[in-house]
């Protein structure tokens, strides 16, 4: 994985939502979660990343859920979960 | 305690995944409950064309050795088996399958129907209908959510 880059995955409804699957971004531009909003914004616009900021939405960051703010570092994988159901 | 976790696109056998358990929990066992999930058609107006089964590489299993582990430290002794489908399924294909083998049946009963009640709202999939008169993303129930919650952990 670069170093200096973000990987950022969208699931499901919300890659429906904004288009993709996954994104990369440099790291330099989003170091921490509302950093990665603001580069969310720039990239799909304010409609685009609405459905990203419902409060069902959970933030995976190296595939550990994360509540609240933690700051990104180049090689981070950051996903997007919507309400999750198997079985 | 022993757990096997695989989520696939192929299906599954029941028979074999028994064989391959009674053989290597040979005399410490007196009981095995299996279940297997199928998928319902639960869209409303036309008739469900196929699901789509998505999951996150990684965190997908994650998710279910957790629930497992929930489910081991409420019984003792048990052997667990989950599989879970994941891409195109059509309607009564089966989806997951739960195989618990414990001492005596209760135990086995009892976390079959934890580990599913689990399932539905702690692992990491998605479900998309496909009708042809749209798509839905399917979503975990109020009752899918009091089922797990009255197990009170």
């Amino acid at each position: 994985m670069k170093d200096d880059v973000l990987k950022i995955w969208f699931f499901a409804s919300l890659r429906e939502d904004v288009g993709v699957g996954v994104l990369e971004l440099s790291s330099e531009k989003a170091k921490t979660i509302p950093d990665l909003f603001v580069a969310l914004e720039s990239e799909f616009g304010v409609d685009g990343i609405s459905a990203l900021r419902a409060d069902n939405v959970r933030i995976a960051v190296n595939q550990e859920f994360i509540t609240g703010n933690c700051s990104l570092h180049g090689g981070d994988e950051v996903a997007f979960l919507p309400p999750v159901t198997g079985g | 305690m022993a757990h096997s976790i695989k989520v696939q696109r192929e299906s599954f056998d029941v028979e074999q995944e028994l064989l391959n358990l009674r053989s290597r929990n040979k005399n410490s066992f007196g009981a095995v409950v299996s279940f297997v999930g199928l998928v319902r058609d639960l869209s409303e107006n036309d008739e469900l064309e196929y699901l789509e089964l998505e999951y996150y590489p990684g965190m997908t299993e994650s998710s279910i050795l957790e629930i497992v582990e929930l489910a081991e430290k409420q019984w003792l002794s048990l052997d667990i088996v989950i599989i879970h489908r994941v891409g195109r399924l059509a309607s009564s294909d089966p989806i997951v399958l739960v195989q618990v083998a414990s001492p005596h049946r209760d135990e086995a009963f009892q976390c079959c129907e934890f580990l599913m009640d689990y399932l539905k709202t702690d692992a990491v999939f998605w479900k998309k209908e496909v009708a042809r008169d749209g798509t839905n993303w399917v979503q975990a129930t109020d009752q899918d959510n009091s089922r797990k919650d009255r197990w009170g952990i």
